[in-house]
C-alpha cells in the first residue's frame, strides 16, 4: 500500500481529530433498528455495461460499516440506520433478503439485476459471513447481474468467485468518493488511498468482476467550483479502473459532521447544474457516468432556486439512461446567473456564499 | 508585525485606517479589487507566488472553518502562515484567531451572521480580542447597505461587494434601510445611476450594480459618521431597521467590557441620547458609575434637587440662573437628567455633562423613572445630607425623587407648586433655605476642583492634590497651584491635565493613576505604541498617564486604550504633556 503524498501531512493527527468528533455527533443517535427487515428496498432502472436494467436494490442491515463505527466519513450518516451492537445473524439476513424479494413479487417487476448495499461492506465477514454470501449468491444466481458494495480492503478473488461461480456478471461497487488523496482523509475522512483502490479494482478485475466507482461530489469544506473540478479530475484518473461511475451529490444526512456544519450554516449541497455540468464536461471519457442525486430539489440535497429544481432533475435522469448532453442543456433559469457567480466567487473562506 | 495596515482615527471601537500600499487604501474599505487569494490547502497543495505584489493583500493559504466545524478539527487542520515581507492576509476562525504576523485576517465564519446575534458578536469580539489591534479584519461575503454600519461600529475594516451582487442577483434590491424583492417594488427609490433605469428594463444585473452603489454609498456615509466621531448616534437609528442587528447591538451593550475598554473618558464632541438604547451608552453609564464610586459631597448645606436645562452647561441655562438667584450658596445643586442621571454641581462640565442633548418632552418613560430614582436614592444614601430640598415639577421628576425618598429618614421639603420657574415656586425655595450660611467663593472653586479630581483619579484623589493650594480662575479653577502648578482645568471637558508636579503627587499613590512604562529613551511629543513595554490594563482614551522609563517620567494624555497600546506596533499611544529627563 503506498503512502500519500506528502499533502495529507497532519494524516494521524487529522483523522484522530475527524473520528473523535465523528464517534461524538454520532452518539447522540438513539434509533434502534430491527435486524429482520431491511433499510430499504426499492425498484430502479440503471444502464449498465450491457444495457439497462431494471434493478432490485436492497440496502441489508448488517450491524453496519466498521469504519463508521470507528467514527468515519464526514458525509456518511447510513451507520445510524444499523443495528445497534453491530453484528446481525446468519438467519436474520436472509429474512432481510426474503423480504426484499417479496417486495419484487409484490411490485410484480421482475429485475434482471440485483444491487446489495450494507451501508458498509457485504465482504466484510463481520458484516456477512460467508456461509450467508453463499447463500445469497445462490438466492440470486437467476439473475444477470449483481452489484455488490465493499470497501476494498476486503475484496478478494475467493469472495468474488462465490457469485461468477452462478455466471452472474458480477459488479464491485467500491466508494472512492474522489481521486485525490488529500480530499478523501482531509475532507471526508475515509481511510484508503487511490493505490487502494486500483489493487481493489485488478484483484476484481482478475476475478472476472468490473467496478463502478462512487464518487461524492462537494465534500465539506470545498467550494462550489473546487468540487466539479475534483470531480471532472476524478473520473477521468478513475476511468481506467472502472466501467461505470455513479456521481453521488453530497446531501445532508443525520447525525453527521456535514449536518453539524450545514446546520449552523456552514455546508450547502451542490447546485444541480453542478451536476450537469461535469456530466456535460465528461461525457467524452470511456467511462460511463451517472448520477441519482438523493434529495434532489429539497435544502438536504442538491438543489437549484427551486423553481427549475425539477426541470434540471428531470434532464439528469434522462441523461443516466440517454448519455446525450444535449437535453442536459434543455432547461434554463435565471438562477444559472447566480450559479455562476458562486463559481467565481466562493472560496475556501466564505463558503457557503449560499444556502 | 503589522507593516502595511495602521489605525489612523479610532471612534469607540469603530476606526478609520489604511492599507499601506503604494498608493494606501483608506479604511473601512471595500477590498474586492485588492486581493490575491493562494487558495484553499483543503482541495490541494498552494503555492505562494516568488514576488508578490505590495499593491494588493496576499491572502496565505489557508484551510478555512466554515461555522459549525468542532474546534477539534481546527486545532488539527489549522495551517500556520508563513511570515512575509509583503502585504498578507491570513484566514482564521474565532477559534484560530491569534497573532500571525500578518497585516489583515479574513474571518471564515462570517457566513454565521445568519445565526443567533449572540453567537455572532462573540465571535466576533473573540476575534477581535485575539489579533492585534493594529491589524485589519476582513468579513467576506456578508456586507450589505444595512448591516455594515453596524460592522464598522464593531471594529471590522474590510468587506466586499459578494452579498450585495449575489442579492441583485436573485432580484433583491438593497437599502440602508432593508431589502426589497424587485417585483414589489412600483418605483425604484434611488437616485443611483443604475437606478435612472424605466423599472420595466430593469434586470437582475442593474438591481446588482444599484447594490453595489448602495453599499458604496453607505460605507462613505458610516465612514463619514466615524471621522466625526457620530458613528453611536448613527447605529441608534439605522439597527431599528432591523431585528438581528437591534438585537446584537443591545447585546453588545449588555456585555460591554469591549466597548468599554475602547470608549474615550472624554472628547470635544457633543451626542444625542433620543433612543432608549441611549441609556446603555458607554458614557452614561460610566458617568453614573463614577459618581456612585468615586464623587463624594463636600459642602454640609442642604441637596437642593432641581431639573436639568436643555441648555450646557445647566448653570449657563435660563431656568438654573432663576435657580441660582435663589439659592445664592446656601444649597448643593443636584440636577436629575435622563438619560444621564445624577449631576452634582460641581460637575456639569466634565464630559459628558455639558455634551449631551436629549428630547424633552416632560414625559418619562417607566423605565426611566425607575433607572434614575435608582441612581437618586444610592445617591442619597452614599453623601450624607441634614435635608432635601426638591425643586422639581409634579410628573417623572417629583415620581423619581418620591420613589428613590421613600424609605429615607432625611427630611424632605417639595417646593414646586406649578412650575419650577413661577415666582411663588422660586420664592418658596428662596424660603426654604433662608436659615442656611452661604458657602464661600473658595470652598466652591475648591470642592468643585476636588470633585473633579475624584472623578478623574479616584476617590480621594480631590484631597491628596488639592490643599493648601491657590486656585486662579473667574468662575472656576482654572490653574491650581501650591509650590508649583500642579494641574490645569480644560472646560471643553470638564477634566484636569496635570502638571509633572502634580503627576508626582499622584504618583505611587494609592490612587494607581495608570503609569506606563516605556522603553529607554525621552518621548518628544508623544510616545509611538512601539516604545511602549507595558501599559495598565484599565487605561482608555483620553485617560491622564503618567510615564516611566529608564530616562525620563512624563506626563500626558492616552491616546489608545491600554491593551491596544501594549500590542500594536504601529501609532500614537500617548499625547505627551510634560517630560522630565532623569
Amino acid at each position: 500500500m503506498s503512502e500519500p503524498s506528502s499533502s495529507v501531512y497532519e494524516l494521524g493527527k487529522g483523522m484522530d481529530a475527524h473520528n473523535l468528533t465523528m464517534r461524538e455527533i454520532r452518539s447522540r443517535n438513539q434509533k434502534t433498528h430491527d435486524p429482520k427487515s431491511p433499510t430499504r428496498v426499492w425498484i430502479d432502472e440503471d444502464n449498465t455495461p450491457s444495457g439497462i436494467y431494471n434493478s432490485l436494490t436492497i440496502i441489508l442491515n448488517t450491524g453496519g460499516c466498521r469504519w463508521a463505527r470507528a467514527g468515519g466519513c464526514t458525509m456518511c450518516g447510513y451507520v445510524a440506520e444499523s443495528v445497534k451492537g453491530g453484528s446481525v445473524s446468519h438467519d436474520d439476513l436472509l429474512t432481510q433478503v426474503t423480504v426484499a424479494l417479496d417486495y419484487e413479487k409484490q411490485k410484480n417487476i421482475s429485475c434482471g439485476q440485483v444491487k446489495i448495499y450494507t451501508s458498509g461492506s457485504f465482504f466484510d465477514e463481520r458484516e456477512v459471513p460467508s456461509v450467508t454470501r453463499k447463500s445469497i449468491a445462490e438466492i440470486f444466481s437467476n439473475r444477470d447481474r449483481i452489484v455488490i458494495e465493499s470497501l476494498p480492503d476486503f475484496v478478494t478473488e475467493s469472495k468474488i468467485s462465490d457469485f461468477t461461480n452462478m455466471n452472474l456478471s458480477v459488479d464491485i461497487a467500491i466508494g472512492l468518493e474522489t481521486t485525490s488523496d488529500r480530499i478523501r482523509k482531509d475532507c471526508i475522512n475515509k481511510y484508503f488511498t487511490f493505490e487502494d483502490f486500483i489493487i481493489a479494482s485488478d484483484v476484481a478485475n482478475q476475478a472476472g468482476a468490473g467496478i463502478k466507482a462512487y464518487l461524492l461530489l462537494k465534500p465539506p469544506f470545498l467550494s462550489e467550483s473546487e468540487s466539479i473540478t475534483d470531480m471532472i479530475d476524478s473520473i477521468n484518473q478513475v476511468s481506467p479502473y472502472a466501467h461505470t461511475v455513479s456521481m453521488n451529490p453530497s446531501n445532508v444526512q443525520r447525525h453527521t459532521l456535514v449536518e453539524q456544519l450545514y446546520f449552523s450554516h456552514g455546508y450547502r449541497p451542490p447546485w444541480l447544474w453542478s451536476i450537469s455540468q461535469v456530466l456535460r464536461e465528461t461525457v467524452k471519457t470511456n467511462v460511463l457516468v451517472v448520477s441519482d442525486p438523493v434529495g434532489a430539489g429539497s435544502n438536504r440535497g442538491p438543489h437549484n432556486c427551486g423553481s427549475c429544481d425539477e426541470k434540471v432533475f428531470n434532464s439528469i435522469k434522462d441523461f443516466n439512461l440517454r448519455q446525450d448532453p444535449s437535453v442536459l442543456s434543455e432547461p434554463s433559469c435565471n438562477c444559472q446567473d447566480t450559479w455562476n457567480f458562486i463559481l467565481e466567487n466562493e472560496t475556501g473562506y466564505n463558503l457557503p456564499l449560499l444556502h | 508585525m503589522t507593516k502595511y495596515f495602521e489605525v489612523t482615527h479610532r471612534d469607540g471601537s469603530a476606526r478609520l485606517g489604511k492599507l499601506r500600499f503604494p498608493t494606501p487604501l483608506p479604511t473601512p474599505a471595500i477590498c474586492d479589487d485588492f486581493l490575491y487569494n493562494s487558495g484553499s490547502l483543503w482541495a490541494t497543495e498552494k503555492e505562494i507566488p516568488p514576488s508578490p505584489s505590495i499593491d494588493k493583500l496576499l491572502i496565505l493559504p489557508h484551510r478555512g472553518f466554515p461555522p459549525g466545524t468542532e474546534p477539534i478539527l481546527e486545532d488539527a487542520f489549522f495551517v500556520e502562515p508563513p511570515d512575509m515581507d509583503s502585504p498578507t492576509a491570513a484566514v482564521i476562525s474565532p477559534k484560530t484567531a491569534s497573532d500571525l504576523h500578518t497585516d489583515a485576517y479574513i474571518l471564515s465564519t462570517a457566513s454565521h451572521s445568519l445565526g443567533p446575534p449572540q453567537k455572532f458578536c462573540n465571535d466576533i469580539i473573540q476575534t477581535k480580542i485575539s489579533i492585534p489591534p493594529d491589524s485589519a479584519l476582513y468579513l467576506p461575503g456578508i456586507a450589505t447597505p444595512q448591516n455594515l454600519s453596524f460592522f464598522v461600529y464593531l471594529g471590522i475594516d474590510l468587506f466586499d461587494t459578494t452579498r450585495a451582487v449575489l442579492s441583485g442577483l436573485q432580484g433583491m434590491y438593497l437599502l440602508p434601510t432593508g431589502e426589497s424583492p424587485l417585483e414589489t417594488l412600483d418605483e425604484l427609490p434611488c437616485r443611483c445611476s443604475s437606478c435612472s433605469i424605466p423599472l420595466d428594463k430593469f434586470t437582475n444585473e442593474d438591481c446588482a450594480t444599484h447594490n453595489i452603489n448602495a453599499l458604496k454609498n453607505e460605507l462613505s456615509l458610516v465612514t463619514q459618521y466615524v471621522r466625526s466621531n457620530h458613528i453611536r448616534d448613527y447605529l441608534e437609528g439605522q439597527v431599528r431597521h432591523n431585528t438581528w442587528l437591534t438585537a446584537a447591538f443591545r447585546y453588545l451593550d449588555s456585555n460591554s467590557h469591549y466597548l468599554e475598554q475602547r470608549t474615550p473618558v472624554a472628547r470635544k464632541e457633543g451626542f444625542i441620547a433620543t433612543t432608549e438604547d441611549s441609556l446603555n451608552r458607554i458614557e452614561i453609564t460610566r458617568f453614573q458609575e463614577r459618581i456612585l464610586k468615586r464623587y463624594k459631597n463636600r459642602f454640609s448645606h442642604p441637596l437642593v434637587l432641581v431639573p436639568c436645562s436643555a441648555k450646557k452647561p445647566y448653570s449657563k441655562s435660563k431656568s438654573h440662573r432663576f435657580f441660582h438667584q435663589s439659592i445664592r450658596f446656601r444649597g448643593h445643586k443636584v440636577s436629575i437628567s435622563s438619560p444621564l442621571g445624577i449631576i452634582p454641581q460641581e460637575l456639569e462640565l466634565t464630559y459628558p455633562a455639558q455634551h449631551y442633548d436629549t428630547v424633552v418632552t416632560g414625559n418619562w418613560s417607566s423605565d426611566e423613572v425607575t433607572k434614575i430614582s435608582k441612581l437618586l436614592s444610592q445617591y442619597i444614601e452614599s453623601n450624607s445630607y441634614s435635608n432635601i430640598i426638591a425643586h422639581v415639577p409634579s410628573g417623572g421628576y417629583r415620581d423619581i425623587v418620591e420613589l428613590a425618598t421613600k424609605n429615607s429618614s432625611i427630611p424632605i421639603e417639595y417646593t414646586v407648586v406649578d412650575h419650577p420657574l413661577s415666582p411663588a415656586s422660586l420664592q418658596n425655595l428662596d424660603k426654604s433655605l433662608s436659615l442656611v450660611p452661604h458657602y464661600s467663593r473658595r470652598e466652591r472653586m475648591l470642592y468643585q476642583a476636588q470633585a473633579i479630581a475624584d472623578y478623574q483619579f479616584g476617590n480621594g484623589a480631590g484631597d491628596l492634590l488639592f490643599t493648601d493650594c491657590t486656585l486662579k480662575g473667574k468662575y472656576f479653577a482654572r490653574r491650581i497651584f501650591d509650590t508649583d502648578q500642579i494641574a490645569t482645568l480644560l472646560p471643553e471637558y470638564g477634566l484636569f491635565s496635570l502638571t509633572l508636579h502634580g503627576a508626582n503627587k499622584l504618583k505611587n499613590s494609592k490612587f494607581n493613576i495608570p503609569t506606563v512604562t516605556i522603553d529607554n529613551f525621552v518621548p518628544q511629543g508623544s510616545v509611538l505604541a512601539p516604545g511602549v513595554v507595558r501599559a495598565p490594563e484599565t487605561i482608555r482614551p483620553g485617560d491622564e498617564v503618567l510615564v516611566q522609563g529608564p530616562l525620563a517620567f512624563a506626563v500626558g494624555r492616552a491616546i489608545m486604550s491600554g491593551p491596544e497600546m501594549q500590542q500594536s506596533s504601529r501609532g500614537v499611544a500617548i499625547d505627551i504633556r510634560h517630560v522630565q529627563k532623569l
